[in-house]
């Protein structure tokens, strides 16, 4: 599935407001697009449901998405958080975790809260950006070709 | 490896015609290898057909979402659905979920295998004796042992520090390794190639005795003649895109084998037309639910060093949980811990304090794998409040053992308590936590371990399987994978679906090759 321009940014937005500034640097919208590619079709809809959702709550309290500030988007996710209602409180987990995974699971990111766990960048963050044949590496016990 | 082929790869004979075989044997996890060791091993003509790919070593040293990606079900995005959405984790490569597991190693529990005896007729092939023989087997050749002291890191060791303090028995774990590096990160396949999973133990065993396998072969259904399973028909996948390509037949003389896991195989098995009669297939479907709590501790933990998943407590099995220390990839590590922008930062600052540990639950409740009117599975799961209650108590006790061991803050994970929990409030937080409702939406569960989709049984009004396993309704189609486990177990399943696979093999080449004789 496909996400509009208008979603993709929303979503960069959200990332925005969730993760650390640390992490902002990183290529975020290649992760997004990879995302979008690989998420299953129930996924995809849950987040565009999501992105939705944020749009109307900001819009029926009188401040679309659009116009509000980072902060308040991140004031906007708090709140979110200790809702009674659990699809609710669940949303900003759901782009807290997506968030995660591009920021945390990156070398740059890690390093910079001394955590030396990767070396080199994810796939989607590499300039070519290229998804490789899976199975083709080193050829260790999993590896090999035929 | 020599004997795995990728679809890309096959001759154009076999990509247009497919290819012919005495067992054809879906799915290359632990059931899948398992059995195709063992029929390799009596001189069958052994095909496995695997949807995923084989893990390159370069694809092994991966951030998390790159890994998922790769070779998880579903991106790792798969979920059962019920008042919460609970993960269901599973591998789709060579050698399936065994490359991406923990590598804990358990033999089934024999109160377990008593009620299966005794209610399930499993006394047929899985009698005591036999499956102890082949456990010392598999022991022999996944290398199982426990996890050597300087190996333990800190996650571990203060999780039998904890326990320890509170009276409860633990022990380092019995795992699947040689030469383990210590680097805490099994889930996304051992960079090092220390774990002993299947695609380094038993399909090389396999393919050693003649056995091959095909890769990116999603099978859809399976094919028969004369009330009688002989083939299966599979899409070949396109090695990057996973773009089904052409449907392929593949032929088999003796018997077809699905191993496919308790969430594929009841899919095959109603797409192929078996449990039309019963309605049984994809329901009962069980799992082991889990759970974390974190602690922060004065001293570094650094989860990234020593074994995933190295030291576990039984102590309260009996009450339906099992504990575990799990180390987490700083991807996930964010997620459950609180704080959003510039205050998760503060909070992954000191992420190399931080240590988890899970609990896991023998749980009652049973969801069902259907097929989703939209297209593509429906796993439908809700825990019970008994099962919930179980949840609450294995928090506490996870809280209570951080804090003995010396934390200072507490990330209980629980809807209803204070995310980041001074050791000093844990007392009113045990007391709050005993109050609040059994509701599953509280906490965040994972599932890894899953059963019971098309269970075994004599009776063919209860069961899917006979008690050798082969289908009720389908003469020649067999299921091999825990989805035939009429019961969850209380503990990892990895070593009892090898030994139940091996088993169920072995009488299935004596017949084969009798037959095969005369
Ligand atoms: C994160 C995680 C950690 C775990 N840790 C442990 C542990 O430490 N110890 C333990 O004992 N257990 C552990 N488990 C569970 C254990 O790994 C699984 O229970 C076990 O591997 C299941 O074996 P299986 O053969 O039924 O299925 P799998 O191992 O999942 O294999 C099934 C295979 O079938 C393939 N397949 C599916 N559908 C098709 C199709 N239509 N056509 C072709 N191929 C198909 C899949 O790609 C897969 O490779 C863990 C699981 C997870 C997810
Ligand atoms: S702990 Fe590290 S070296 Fe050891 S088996 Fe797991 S991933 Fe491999």
């Amino acid at each position: 599935m496909r996400f509009t321009a208008t979603e993709m940014h929303m979503l960069h937005g959200c990332f925005r407001a969730l993760l650390p500034p640390e992490a902002l640097e990183l290529p975020l919208v290649g992760f997004q697009i990879w995302v979008e590619r690989l998420a299953p079709a129930r996924v995809a809809w849950g987040l565009r449901g999501v992105l939705l959702y944020l749009r109307l709550r900001c819009l029926l309290a009188g401040r679309p998405w659009g116009r509000r500030r980072v902060t308040e988007h991140r004031a906007l996710f708090e709140e979110m958080r200790t809702s009674s209602v659990y699809l609710i409180r669940e949303m900003p987990v759901m782009l807290k975790a997506l968030g995660a995974f591009a920021a945390f699971g990156h070398p740059d990111t890690q390093r910079a809260f001394g955590l030396p766990v990767d070396t080199s960048p994810p796939f989607w963050a590499r300039p070519d950006q290229r998804w490789e044949r899976r199975g083709t590496g080193s050829g260790g016990v999993g590896g090999a070709e035929p | 490896m020599t004997g795995v082929h990728r679809a890309d790869a096959l001759p154009a004979e076999v990509r247009r015609h497919g290819d012919i075989a005495d067992v054809i044997i879906v799915g290359s996890g632990a059931a899948g290898s398992a059995a195709a060791r063992v029929l390799a091993e009596a001189g069958l003509d052994v095909l496995v057909l695997e949807e995923g790919a084989p893990i390159g070593l370069a694809e092994r040293r991966r951030d998390v979402f790159s890994g998922f990606a790769a070779h998880w079900r579903d991106a790792g995005f798969q979920v059962a659905e019920g008042r919460a959405f609970t993960p269901v984790l599973q591998g789709v490569c060579v050698g399936g979920t065994t490359v991406v597991n923990g590598a804990i190693i358990h033999r089934l529990p024999e109160p377990i295998h008593r009620q299966w005896l005794r209610e399930h007729g499993a006394g047929h092939l899985f009698d005591a004796r036999s499956l102890e023989r082949i456990f010392d087997t598999l022991d022999r050749e996944l290398s199982v042992a426990p996890v050597a002291p300087d190996h333990q890191g800190e996650n571990n060791r203060l999780m039998g520090v904890g326990f320890d303090a509170l009276g409860l028995s633990s022990h380092p774990i019995a795992r699947n390794v040689a030469g383990c590096e210590a680097s805490a990160r099994c889930l996304q396949g051992c960079p090092n190639e220390r774990k002993r999973s299947m695609d380094a133990t038993l399909l090389p065993r396999a393919f050693a005795d003649g056995a091959r396998l095909y890769a990116d072969c999603r099978v859809e259904r399976v094919l028969t003649r004369g009330g009688r399973a002989v083939g299966v028909r599979a899409r070949l996948l396109d090695a990057i895109t996973r773009a089904p390509g052409p449907a392929v037949t593949f032929r088999a003389r003796r018997a077809v084998v699905l191993a496919a896991s308790a969430v594929e195989t009841p899919r095959l098995l109603r797409r192929s037309g078996v449990g039309r009669t019963t309605d049984l297939v994809g329901r009962r479907f069980q799992a082991h639910p889990g759970t974390a709590v974190l602690a922060e501790f004065d001293a570094p933990v650094e989860m990234w060093k020593g074994a995933t998943q190295g030291h576990e407590s039984l102590a309260r099995w009996d009450e339906r949980m099992k504990f575990e220390a799990l180390a987490l990839p700083p991807e996930l590590g964010a997620v459950r811990l609180p704080g959003l922008g510039p205050a998760l930062g503060d909070e992954m600052r000191r992420y190399g304090h931080i240590a988890q540990w899970a609990v896991q639950v023998r749980a009652r409740a049973h969801g069902r794998v259907t097929e989703s009117l939209l297209g593509g599975k429906r796993i439908r799961y809700d825990l019970e409040d008994a099962d919930m209650e179980v949840v609450k108590s294995g928090v506490a006790t996870l809280m209570q053992a951080a804090a003995a061991a010396g934390a200072r803050v507490l990330y209980p994970g629980v809807h209803g308590l204070a995310e980041r929990l001074p050791v000093a409030d844990l007392p009113a937080a045990l007391r709050t936590l005993s109050g609040l409702s059994p509701d599953p939406r509280r906490v965040h569960c994972i599932m890894a371990h899953l059963f019971g989709t098309a269970v075994m049984g004599e009776d063919p009004g209860s069961a899917v399987v006979s008690p050798s396993l082969e289908c009720h309704e389908l003469p020649g189609l067999y299921v091999f994978d825990s989805s035939v486990f009429p019961t969850n177990l209380g503990v990892n399943p990895q070593h009892t679906i090898c030994a139940m696979a091996w088993r169920a093999a072995e009488a299935l080449a004596e017949s084969a090759v009798a037959a095969q004789a005369s």
